[in-house]
């Protein structure tokens, strides 16, 4: 299992009882197979270009960043993934890149073996 | 309708000031509602994803004139944040990035140190060079300690509206537009605070320590929510009690600290809540903010926070030594008052003569006082010579000896001695009248008053040690048998109580007398002496059966009596009823009636139950 979905399935069983989930990027699909989360996989530019009608629609968002974001689209899509999740946030991407995302920041880190390297936990 | 856009400066100065135009773009709109703000779609698309996902209306419609939003907030609040830091360089980095990552970036940022021995200093220039259109440094060369750093800073600040983030604390993205919000729309707010998100090695610990009033719920990885009241009248007679819900890092109007006098000294509590205290004193409101927390780390007791903890507790116990002491003076103050009248009746007339009319109700009272000590000690000398009387029980086995060491328990406090026989070859079933004789002669022989006669699965009541022995000194020397109720349990705690089973009765202890004359039945004989002159005293005392508590005992006891006696001929019902639950009536042992020790599961060898060899059935 590459390091970011094993830093997501532990994320997964520390958090609780999810039932839905957003995954904004590129995240194993085995990672979430055993789990009872109803999964949606959308593109960054899918979320950006969506409308923000809706609102806390997902249990948890995750955001797995490999393409390089202008500051403006990190503050939209920071602004959307905040407007989507209804109790948490996971965000991975290369360090000084994070997504401002409007939560309490309740865990971060670096994941030393993977190509985007560093990664925070927000809840509500 | 007024057409808007975002200033060229903005956009060139980058990501940060076009969110904060955007920002102050939505505080207009909230705070003019009629002047109906709307954002020219004249914008690139990553300008127009940010608008849109900040509500803010965009209008597809050609036109000449816009204005720029830093035109329009001109003139409005500006904001200036302090990041202030005393040997904290390994947290500046977050703190300082939080600021930086607001969707309102401040005006101003001042990071000041208060002459740091670590490496804080060039953490702080290392921000000053990267983005020196914001950072401003304020380096102390002595320490000043946290009041007087705190109002230099202030004085250093351009900004209307302060903050002091302390450098181990952070914000979320959302902290500082949140607050400039209630400034912008009510100009009667002095003071905007809200919740805190405790975090850090020490969280839980600060978090049990809080109000129980202020705690709020928990979140993952060890992050608790505080949960302050809103500022109204009820919450107000909480701060003047000295429980503080406004923290340190709560946005102020600079105007305000100016009238206030500054951060207060420390000698009386934190600096902070003696600042926000002089502004409220001064007429001016606070508010809550909902929608966002200050990150507030907990990592180590050397914190201001517990500092003022345990000077908060120290001022309490202060207090209440204060108050303890003016009670205390009250109270001599009214003995004195009460020693004074108390002399003058003594003295009085009256009083004497009074006394000189009780002095023979006194005597009378002392005379009584005296008898009822010879008639306690009299009591105690007939107690001390019931416990002379020697009582032996007498107790038949077979196969049920794991019973033994709890009977033994039962009849401690009213038996002195107790005759175990194992009844290998089954006699008690064969040859029952002779057998049980012979037991209550060995306990003639071993010097007996009084017999006891119990089986291994029966017990006394609690308060048969207590009645009894004072019922064999009242009756010393007759010819009485003590009768008993028998309760056949059906669980630990009830006994059956419809029809017959409510009626059983049975004599267990007797005196013992050499010419005693027993039954010689060789089943279901009497356990107690013929003699006629005997008769019977209920004591109203249970005895509780075990043995019908498992259904598969009581149906064994059936089938092993009417293999013994077939045709009834030694009981006129038959032994059916022994597993006949038909109409059965269960009553609760109550407490003071209870049997020790409790019941337990026995090891019941079910050998007990078959006929021995040798046994003629009765025909």
């Amino acid at each position: 299992m590459d390091p970011v979905s094993a830093l997501v399935n532990s994320e997964l069983d520390q958090l609780g009882d999810l039932t839905s989930l957003l995954v904004i990027g590129d995240l194993s699909a085995e990672t979430t197979r055993d789990t009872r989360v109803l999964r949606q996989d959308r593109s960054v530019v899918e979320i950006l270009q969506s409308s923000p009608s809706d609102h806390d629609q997902y249990d948890l968002v995750i955001y797995v960043g490999e393409e390089e974001l202008s500051g403006l689209s990190r503050r939209a899509l920071g602004r959307a993934v905040s407007h989507l999740a209804r109790h948490c946030v996971i965000t991975v991407g290369r360090v000084g890149e994070e997504l401002p995302v409007q939560m309490v920041e309740v865990k971060r880190g670096i994941l030393m073996e993977a190509r985007l390297n560093s990664y925070r936990v927000y809840a509500r | 309708m007024t057409l808007v856009k975002v200033s060229d400066s903005a956009l060139a100065a980058g990501a940060d000031h076009v969110d904060r135009e955007l920002a102050q773009l939505a505080m207009l709109r909230l705070a003019h509602p009629r002047a109906s703000y709307e954002l020219s779609a004249d914008h690139s698309d990553e300008v127009l994803h940010l608008a849109k996902w900040r509500r803010i209306p965009i209008v597809n419609e050609p036109r000449n004139e816009t204005v720029d939003i830093r035109v329009l907030w001109n003139g409005r609040l500006r904001v200036s944040v302090v990041v202030a830091c005393h040997n904290y360089g390994h947290y500046l980095d977050e703190a300082i990035g939080s600021v930086l990552a607001q969707t309102y970036l401040p005006d101003e940022i001042i990071l000041s140190d208060d002459a740091s021995t670590d490496d804080s200093p060039e953490v702080m220039r290392y921000y000053e060079a990267l983005r020196n259109d914001v950072v401003r440094l304020n380096l102390n060369d002595t320490n000043m300690g946290i009041t007087a750093h705190f109002n230099k800073v202030v004085r250093l600040t351009t900004g209307d509206l302060i903050m002091i983030l302390g450098a181990d604390n952070r914000l979320p993205v959302n902290y500082v537009e949140e607050m400039i919000r209630q400034f912008l729309c009510n100009d009667e707010v002095g003071i905007a605070y809200s919740d805190f998100a405790l975090f850090g090695g020490r969280a839980k610990d600060d978090f049990d320590r809080l109000d129980a009033g202020f705690r709020g719920r928990k979140l993952p990885h060890g992050t608790f929510l505080s949960e302050f009241p809103h500022y109204a009248p009820e919450s107000k007679a909480l701060l003047s009690a000295g429980c503080n819900f406004i923290h340190g890092s709560s946005m102020y109007r600079k105007s305000l600290w100016e009238r206030a006098a500054g951060y207060a000294s420390r000698e009386t509590g934190p600096e902070d809540f003696g600042l926000f205290q002089a502004i409220l004193s001064l007429g001016a409101d606070a508010v809550k903010v909902e929608r966002t927390v200050l990150e507030y780390r907990q990592h180590s007791v050397e914190q201001a926070n517990h500092q003022f903890a345990f000077f908060g507790e120290l001022q309490r116990l202060r207090e209440e030594v204060r108050a303890l002491r003016a009670q205390r003076q009250e109270l001599t103050l009214h003995i004195s008052t009460i020693s004074q009248s108390y002399s003058e009746v003594l003295g009085s007339r009256s009083f004497k003569l009074g006394r000189a009319l009780l002095r023979p109700i006194s005597k009378l009272r002392n005379g009584l006082a005296s008898l009822r000590r010879e008639l306690r000690e009299l009591r105690g000398w007939r107690r001390t010579a019931a416990q002379r009387l020697k009582v032996v029980a007498v107790v038949s086995y077979r196969f049920d000896e794991d019973h033994l060491d709890d009977l033994k328990r039962n009849l401690e406090g009213f038996v002195d001695e107790i005759i175990l026989n194992q009844d290998e070859a089954g006699e008690l079933l064969k040859n029952e009248g002779p057998y049980r004789e012979r037991l209550v002669r060995a306990a003639e022989r071993a010097g007996a008053d009084y017999v006891v006669v119990v089986d291994p699965d029966e017990r006394f009541e609690v308060a048969t040690a207590r009645r009894l022995r004072r019922l064999m000194w009242r009756y010393r020397g007759e010819r009485i048998f003590f009768e008993f109720n028998l309760r056949e349990l059906y669980s630990p705690g009830k006994y059956r109580v419809d029809g017959i089973w409510g009626e059983k009765r049975k004599i267990a202890i007797f005196p013992a007398f050499s010419d005693n004359v027993f039954s010689q039945e060789r089943l279901h004989s009497l356990r107690q002496p013929l003699n006629p002159e005997y008769r019977s005293i209920r004591t109203g005392l249970n005895i509780y059966h075990l043995k019908h508590i498992d259904p598969a005992l009581r149906r064994n006891r059936r089938d092993l009596y009417t293999a013994l006696d077939p045709n009834a001929d030694l009981n006129h019902v038959g032994y059916d009823y022994l597993d006949d639950l038909t109409g059965m009536r269960l009553r609760k042992i109550p407490f003071w009636r209870r049997y020790r020790p409790q019941y337990r599961e026995y090891d019941t060898d079910e050998a007990i139950f078959e006929v021995p060899r040798h046994v003629e059935c009765c025909r």
